[in-house]
């Protein structure tokens, strides 16, 4: 797992404050934004945090699968959190119900709540459903930040686009930790809308020292989360124009639609 | 149940869970009105509600019940066993948590297999015939993993301080919370503090290798030693109310300052919310777990409602606030209550068996007798307080067992069977006898020294209270000694009120409390001092039966 030429230059990076994969603290990883992978569903999209890799798609608004479930005043949000078995290092099958995948489930689909105005499709049900594609840390962010992409690639009403980025350590603070730095250091994960400057989602499990500790990680990673929103907005739009000139029929097609950072 | 498999699935709404328009609006409208949010229980939205919390251990485990207000009720053992480490793991302990949401706790409830953090999980047979409920799941599983978090993830339980022997031997610790009832709303707090409190109040037992596998040593005879717990996080939930204009947001809303000290959205953040709050809330809660020393151990927002960071602030200084000065010093209090209650009673149960070793291995020599005296007056200072207590204790039952009998008419007036006392007791009464018999003779009023007749009537007087030792009619000086002066005290008591003997004999039982047991033995061989003969019991009978009937022929 460990590569050799990282490891050599570790103690270098020390030397200049930098983190083990050469970053600032105050760096997110390469993003990168894919929309529309999939061809069948309403909206979909492959989010690339670093080596983490997520894939949403969306389908809906639909007819709820139960007549029971449906709630008469506004949609039903499912999630669906699965890990394909090559996501990390090890080949390992993880069953559906596992319940960290349950836990991470449940909070995709309040943080997309928060945004997405279910009120306006009352009595149907809008599916997500989220495979992981590669781990390498930040998971929860990058499936937030997947879905939000999705959801608003899949034409969904929404409040503000849902960003997430996670924050650890305590000094320096660092900004998206990879797989390395979430072991045995402060994670908060948190998810906003960065436009209206609100929290839809905030979870940290370490000790944090103190109120004012939580205070300044919260706000380093909702500095994250702007960060994120910029990239994310400017694949949005890219993706947008390429769909508004293709209707008129002007595209320039390039052979895959990607925004690189 | 075979039938009800066959159906078609049938999803029936649950009551307990949905809230009438009427009761949404009228709820959330006066947590939003201003200035200050009205809640349906009428605290304010920082104020939590008194928690109470029952705490037992016993040799492997320990139990904690926390009642949260009103309402809401969840129950926690805490137990350990030695097992070989996992493989990819060997230097670690393993803890082991389940959370089961019991049917009896609400209707909303079904029933399904509680959700657990081992690994070993599915057991054959079980999958087909739970129906889960996806919210029941979530729920159950949200607390599992608040647990998980806050004492793996945090460190708040150090699992590598669980390890005995590397790659051989480790501590398995199994945490298993019950939620019993869930009416009062924010299962969250009170499973965390259930958790805590179990987790705290557990002493795991001592180890003894013997070959190889190490073996559990009992509590009696080694002391056990408390988990290495870094710290106790408590946990805090606040619900979020915000106004309908919130929600359904305005599209032309312009960015919010993060700076700003009042939020500009309309909302409510409310501490400890009920079921009806909880319920009609807009997202989920948001929970902090701190411990005493103000460091935060949980965050948990898992999102629903947008919340600005100011809000978000306010929400965690008030948490650190009210876990600090009320939520932790309360469970610190309780523990030692507790703490201080298990230790007397294991001072008391030691006691006991001191004694009753003592007894066995007497024989029929006053040495002996003496020996355990000795040993008891040693430790009597120690065991006052517990003597005492036993004794008002002792008292209490006594008087109720009287009175039980003396109102049962069916009993009234008939001998209960006389238990046949056993070799052991026979011999207790020789020992005590000689004792005894020196020692009434020299202090014992004449009265207690007459025929046969009077001395059973005596005898009854003695039998009628339960608990023997109350009732001794002569001082007995074979006994230890604060137990004695108990026993004099309340015999010249006995001795002046009752007049006439009533011909209950009492069924000794010496299983009834390990403290009575001790009074009770002493007891018996003290009321059997009167008789010169060995040969008590029939003796006895044959007095009340003579004494039966010459009242009968009384009336």
């Amino acid at each position: 797992m460990s590569q050799p030429w990282l490891r050599n230059r570790n103690h270098l990076f020390a030397l200049c404050n930098l983190r083990t994969d050469g970053r600032k603290a105050s760096e997110i990883r390469r993003m990168r934004f894919q929309m529309g992978v999939v061809e069948q569903v309403a909206g979909s999209a492959l989010v690339e945090m670093g080596l983490t890799a997520v894939l949403a798609t969306v389908t809906g608004p639909t007819e709820c699968l139960r007549r029971a479930d449906e709630l008469p005043d506004r949609a039903v949000l499912q999630v669906h959190f699965a890990a394909a078995p090559f996501c990390t290092a090890d080949r390992k099958h993880v069953p559906t119900n596992d319940r960290r995948f349950l836990e991470a489930a449940r909070l995709v689909q309040r943080a997309l709540e928060a945004s997405i105005f279910l009120h306006l499709y009352p009595r149907s049900l809008i599916q997500i459903h989220i495979t992981i594609l590669s781990e390498d840390g930040g998971r929860l962010c990058a499936a937030i930040n997947a879905a939000s992409c999705a959801v608003v690639h899949a034409g969904l009403a929404v409040k503000d686009i849902v960003c997430a980025c996670a924050a650890g350590g305590v000094d320096p603070v660092l900004i998206d930790l990879n797989r390395r730095e979430e072991i045995d250091n402060i994670n908060m994960a948190c998810a906003m809308l960065p436009q209206r400057g609100t929290i839809v989602l905030s979870q940290c499990e370490a000790r944090l020292p103190s109120v004012e500790a939580l205070d300044r990680v919260l706000e380093t990673a909702m500095d994250g989360c702007r960060a994120v929103f910029a990239v994310m907005e400017a694949a949005i739009r890219e993706n947008a124009a390429l769909q508004w000139s293709s209707k008129r029929g002007k595209a320039i097609v390039a052979l895959s639609e990607t925004n690189v950072v | 149940m075979s039938s009800i498999r066959s159906l078609p699935h049938i999803s029936i709404r649950n009551d307990t869970r949905t809230t009438s328009l009427v009761e949404r609006s009228f709820v959330r409208q006066s947590a939003l009105a201003t200035p200050r949010a009205l809640r349906t229980d009428g605290r304010s939205w920082n104020e939590g509600r008194p928690q109470r919390v029952q705490l037992l251990r016993s040799d492997n485990t320990a139990h904690a019940t926390v009642q949260w207000g009103a309402g809401t009720r969840v129950t926690c053992s805490c137990t350990a066993q030695v097992i070989p480490p996992y493989p990819d793991r060997p230097q670690e302990g393993i803890v082991s948590l389940s959370v089961d949401a019991s049917t009896s706790a609400s209707t909303a409830f079904r029933n399904a297999p509680p959700v657990a953090t081992t690994r070993a999980d599915s057991t054959p047979g079980s999958n087909n015939s739970m129906i889960m409920d996806e919210t029941q799941k979530a729920w159950t599983n949200r607390i599992l993993r608040a647990l998980e978090r806050i004492l793996l993830t945090g460190g708040a339980l150090d699992s590598e301080a669980l390890c005995i022997t590397p790659d051989e031997w480790v501590w398995k610790l199994e945490l298993n919370l019950v939620l019993l009832d869930a009416a009062g709303g924010n299962l969250m707090d009170a499973s965390i503090y259930a958790a805590m409190a179990a987790l705290r109040h557990y002493r795991k037992p001592c180890l003894e290798m013997t070959g190889g596998t190490p073996i559990l040593v009992e509590a009696h005879i080694k002391e056990p030693t408390p988990l290495p717990l870094h710290h106790t996080p408590l946990a805090l939930s606040f619900a979020i109310i915000a106004a309908e204009d919130a929600i359904k947001g305005s599209l032309t809303t312009t960015s919010f300052s993060a700076n700003t000290d009042s939020p500009s959205l309309q909302m409510v953040a409310l501490l400890d919310p009920t079921l009806q709050e909880e319920l009609v809330a807009d997202g989920s809660l948001i929970t902090i777990a701190m411990n005493v020393h103000g460091e935060i151990c949980l965050v948990d927002y898992a999102g629903g409602c947008e919340v600005e960071p100011v809000m978000f602030r306010t929400v965690c200084q008030t948490a650190d606030q009210v876990l600090r000065l009320n939520l932790c010093p309360g469970l610190e209090q309780s523990l030692e209550e507790a703490d201080v209650q298990a230790l007397r009673e294991r001072l008391q149960r030691l006691q006991l068996q001191q004694q009753r070793e003592a007894q066995t291995h007497t024989k029929s020599t006053e040495m002996d007798w003496n020996t355990t005296e000795s040993t008891t007056v040693t430790t009597a200072t120690a065991l006052d307080v517990v003597l005492d207590a036993a004794v008002e204790q002792a008292q209490v039952q006594a008087e109720e067992a009287y009175k039980r009998q003396a109102l049962d008419y069916n009993k009234g007036h008939m001998p209960t069977a006389v238990r046949e006392t056993s070799q052991q007791q026979v011999k207790q009464q020789a020992n005590a006898l000689l004792q005894s018999l020196l020692q009434s003779v020299t202090e014992e009023e004449p009265s207690a020294v007459q025929g046969t007749g009077s001395n059973e009537a005596v005898k009854d007087i003695n039998a009628i209270t339960e608990d023997v030792p109350l009732v001794h009619n002569e001082p007995t000086k074979v006994v230890p000694a604060p137990v004695q002066q108990a026993n004099q005290t309340n015999d010249t008591e006995d001795d002046d009120e009752e007049d006439e003997p009533i011909l209950l004999q009492s069924e000794f039982d010496s299983i009834e409390t390990p403290n009575k047991d001790n009074k009770m033995i002493t007891g018996r061989s003290n009321e059997k001092n009167q008789e010169d003969d060995e040969d008590d019991v029939d003796d006895l009978v044959d007095a009340i039966r003579k004494k039966k009937k010459s009242k009968k022929a009384k009336k």
